[in-house]
């Protein structure tokens, strides 16, 4: 359980960056997953005041602001209707609805957990994070960027061409985190791939469309895999094959 | 911290320690329904409504439940009374821990949808945890509710 002195709600995102950078300090998302720690904080920063819970759609994109909920995104009519309902499909087993009611964008783009439903989607369409002071950057470079150093994640920005998107994942039971999880992108002629819960950090590959099964077998060949309880390196390698051959052969089907 | 919530519908102040978590406040002040069964946001057990949402209280700081509604099983009681005897009758409950937390997710579940398929309550119930039940009594009750429901209704017709 987690323990702090101070709760602050921060009025600006300026206070809220000069806040975390004390390593004492740190952000609250919905706090789901730093209350699984029994980490010691001097202040929590919670953005909840600085409307952070807003979906715009812009131009050529969609901005998620940090603290809409996954919640919110699985069942966002207008979002789920551009990118063929991905979101719902992604997130919706995650947990409880209670979970999905606080656990949010922000927090779950800056935990960059391995085994994250969201951030595999977010690789594949190549979304975009803006960080409060180190500007925009792709979720793809976001994922290995240096930790030490803190930043406010502000929003993600979903590029409209990603709407045909498509994610894949196999759980061993209803609410366990996925043995593995992938999603596939497709604009004009290519594929971008990303597949996570290796179990490490997902990871992104880009191909010209062809044969789904040819082009699985040849991701599952080029990635590393690793063991954990919920698989062996040996059995992701095989699934692997399977869940992106059936996420390319949906984004292939017309109209997904 | 200084804090002001309604909770079950009166206005309720007081000064907690920073870093209280919801789940905590409300069983200090005899909400006593509201269990700790994991800490870790993984039972359900803890679940209240917020602003008419269903969330984990067991990972909701007080200082943002702070000037938020917020309803626990306490205050949900007329809501769940009709369900309880299924839930009896089905031997849906046996050591009773996770019970308030299953109602008052079922509660946010008819608010939202009166009439859900057996699909759309095992999706939504899936982070409720029993470990007596084995689930099925917890289905069986609310599908026995649900059809009595309707057949009630269309008899008055
Ligand atoms: C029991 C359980 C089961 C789960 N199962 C799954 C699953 O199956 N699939 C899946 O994809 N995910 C799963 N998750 C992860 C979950 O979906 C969230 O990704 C996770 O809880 C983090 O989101 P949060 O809002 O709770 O972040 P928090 O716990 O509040 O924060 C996480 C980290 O990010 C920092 N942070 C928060 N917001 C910001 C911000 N705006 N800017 C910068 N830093 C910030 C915090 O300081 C902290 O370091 C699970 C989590 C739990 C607790
Ligand atoms: S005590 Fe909150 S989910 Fe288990
Ligand atoms: S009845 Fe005992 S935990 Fe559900």
């Amino acid at each position: 359980m987690i323990h702090y002195e101070k709760y602050v709600r921060a009025k600006s995102m300026d206070e809220a960056y000069a806040l975390v950078q004390n390593f004492d300090n740190v952000i609250l998302g919905g706090m789901l997953w730093l209350n699984t720690g029994n980490a010691h904080y001097g202040t929590v920063v919670d953005l909840c005041d600085l409307d952070l819970d807003r979906i715009k759609e812009s131009g050529d994109c969609y901005n998620i602001y940090a603290y809409v909920t996954l919640g919110r995104m699985e069942t966002d009519e207008a979002l789920n209707a551009h990118y063929s309902g991905v979101f719902k499909e992604a997130l919706s087993d995650i947990e409880g609805v209670q979970l999905r009611n606080m656990a949010t964008v922000g927090g779950t783009v800056n935990l960059r957990a391995g085994f994250s439903d969201l951030c595999v989607v977010l690789l594949a369409m190549n979304a975009q994070v803006k960080l409060y002071n180190a500007g925009i950057v792709s979720m793809e470079k976001f994922l290995t960027m240096d930790r030490s150093r803190r930043d406010v994640v502000k929003k993600i920005i979903l590029p409209k061409n990603a709407a045909n998107t498509a994610y894949q994942a196999l759980r061993n039971s209803a609410t366990d985190i996925p043995v593995l999880n992938c999603a596939v992108t497709k604009v004009k002629d290519t594929l971008r791939i990303a597949v996570g819960a290796r179990p490490g950090s997902p990871v992104v590959v880009t191909e010209q469309i062809g044969d789904a099964k040819e082009i699985a077998e040849k991701v599952a060949e080029n990635i590393t895999f690793g063991d954990n309880v919920r698989g062996s390196a040996e059995y992701r390698k095989l699934l692997c094959v399977t869940l992106v051959k059936r996420a390319i052969e949906q984004v292939m089907k017309e109209g997904k | 911290m200084d804090i002001q919530m309604v909770v079950n519908g009166s206005v309720v102040e007081s000064t907690v320690s920073d870093d209280t978590l919801l789940l905590d406040f409300l069983r200090s002040i005899g909400c006593v329904s509201v269990k700790r069964g994991c800490d870790t946001a993984s039972c359900g057990a803890c679940t209240v409504l917020m602003d008419g949402k269903p969330i984990l209280s067991c990972s909701m700081p007080i200082g943002r439940a702070n000037g938020h509604m917020i309803e626990t099983l306490e205050g949900l009681r007329d809501e769940a009374k009709p369900i309880v005897p299924y839930f009896a009758h089905e031997g849906a409950d046996q050591c009773g821990f996770c019970n308030p937390g299953y109602m008052v997710n079922i509660i946010a579940l008819l608010r939202e949808n009166p009439d859900p398929t057996d699909a759309e309550i095992a999706h939504h119930l899936v982070g409720n945890i029993c470990r007596c039940t084995g689930y099925q009594s917890h289905a069986r009750a609310l599908r026995a509710y649900l059809n009595d429901k309707k057949e009630a209704s269309h008899e008055a017709l």
